[in-house]
């Protein structure tokens, strides 16, 4: 698409002069205007984070491992992502809020066609920077989001299911305990349901991993 | 116009004094303006009708303005529309006060976006 300028079909009007003078004044100053906004974002939403973090204002089990299967796969992956975008959140904040960490071209800066040969960079840095901005803010809002929903489910997430070994005299059968009826005790093991008297046991012992069934 | 030669002892010609002015002869500015498109907006470039300096107009179409999120009334994508705009040139003009731009004049152009 191309812009062309024709001749208008109305005179202009005083009114006309005060808006024409609104939009020359509104780009005036916006690099500093994004950069103090940048800050006062990146303070804010430090603090929102360190406050989640910092001072355990959620805080979930400490040891992934008490979850079942594939919670703790779950947990650590989410806790990734949320590493991940505060990180980028970090760095767009940043960005936004003191410029790029490096050197440009002279010549990309200087505008000679222009009547403010630096004001187009200056406006050019303060779109960029109100991008970075933006991008910071999402990302750390989802970063948030992120860290919730990983420490919420090592809250909700089911935990293992505890197992148990029982010594008999012709072996000792190991699972989860499934029921416990008239001196019958239900395990689900590895070959299936077992059922076990418990007036034959001579123990009982709880276990993290059942053995390995022995081979033939 | 201020773009007229010197006079014969060699002096520029006197500008024209500040005034908050327009006339139906100024809308000929967009026979002979330009337009330069620059990323967030454009410029026009141009002669101004009245005191005859070169003169940039800029367009930007996303401003940061602190404070405000408003979300008004959105113009159609076609921009056809009419523009009003005012000198900007920076040669000077007696009695222009510092918050002031150009020499006074203002006008209105019509600002058409063609598909080609």
């Amino acid at each position: 698409m191309t812009l062309r300028i024709t001749r208008a079909a109305s005179e202009a009007t005083p009114h006309d002069r005060l808006v024409a003078a609104a939009r020359l004044q509104l780009p005036v100053e916006e690099l500093p205007r994004i950069r103090a906004t940048a800050l006062a974002w990146r303070n804010g939403l430090a603090a929102l984070l360190a406050g989640l973090v910092g001072f355990s204002l959620i805080k979930g089990r400490s040891d992934i491992s008490q979850l079942q299967r594939p919670w703790p796969v779950v947990v650590g992956g989410l806790l990734a992502l949320s590493l991940l975008a505060g990180g980028a959140a970090a760095a767009c904040l940043l960005r936004a809020a003191h410029g790029p960490p490096g050197s440009v071209d002279a010549d990309e800066v200087i505008d000679e066609a222009a009547d403010d040969p630096l004001g187009n960079a200056d406006r050019i840095e303060a779109l960029t920077a109100a991008r970075a901005l933006t991008c910071g803010v999402v990302l750390a809002y989802c970063c948030a989001a992120l860290l919730v929903l990983a420490v919420g489910s090592t809250w909700y997430g089911p935990g293992k299911q505890e197992r148990v070994q029982v010594v008999l005299p012709g072996g000792a059968p190991c699972g989860e305990v499934q029921k416990l009826s008239r001196g019958t005790l239900t395990l689900k093991t590895s070959a299936g349901l077992a059922n076990v008297s418990m007036t034959q046991a001579t123990g009982l012992r709880a276990v993290d991993q059942c053995p390995a069934p022995a081979s033939p | 116009m201020s773009d007229d030669p010197a006079d014969a002892e060699g002096r520029p010609p006197a500008a024209e004094p500040f005034e908050e002015i327009t006339d139906p002869s100024y809308a000929g500015f967009a026979d002979s303006c330009e337009i330069v498109e620059r990323k967030g907006g454009f410029r026009i470039v141009g002669t101004c009708p009245r005191c005859g300096h070169r003169m940039t107009y800029p367009y930007p179409k996303r401003v940061i303005v602190r404070g405000i999120g408003i979300r008004r009334r959105r113009r159609s994508d076609s921009q056809d529309r009419e523009l009003p705009m005012l000198c900007t040139c920076t040669q000077e003009h007696p009695g222009r006060s510092a918050d002031e731009h150009g020499c006074g004049a203002y006008w209105r152009v019509a600002l058409q976006n063609s598909a080609t």
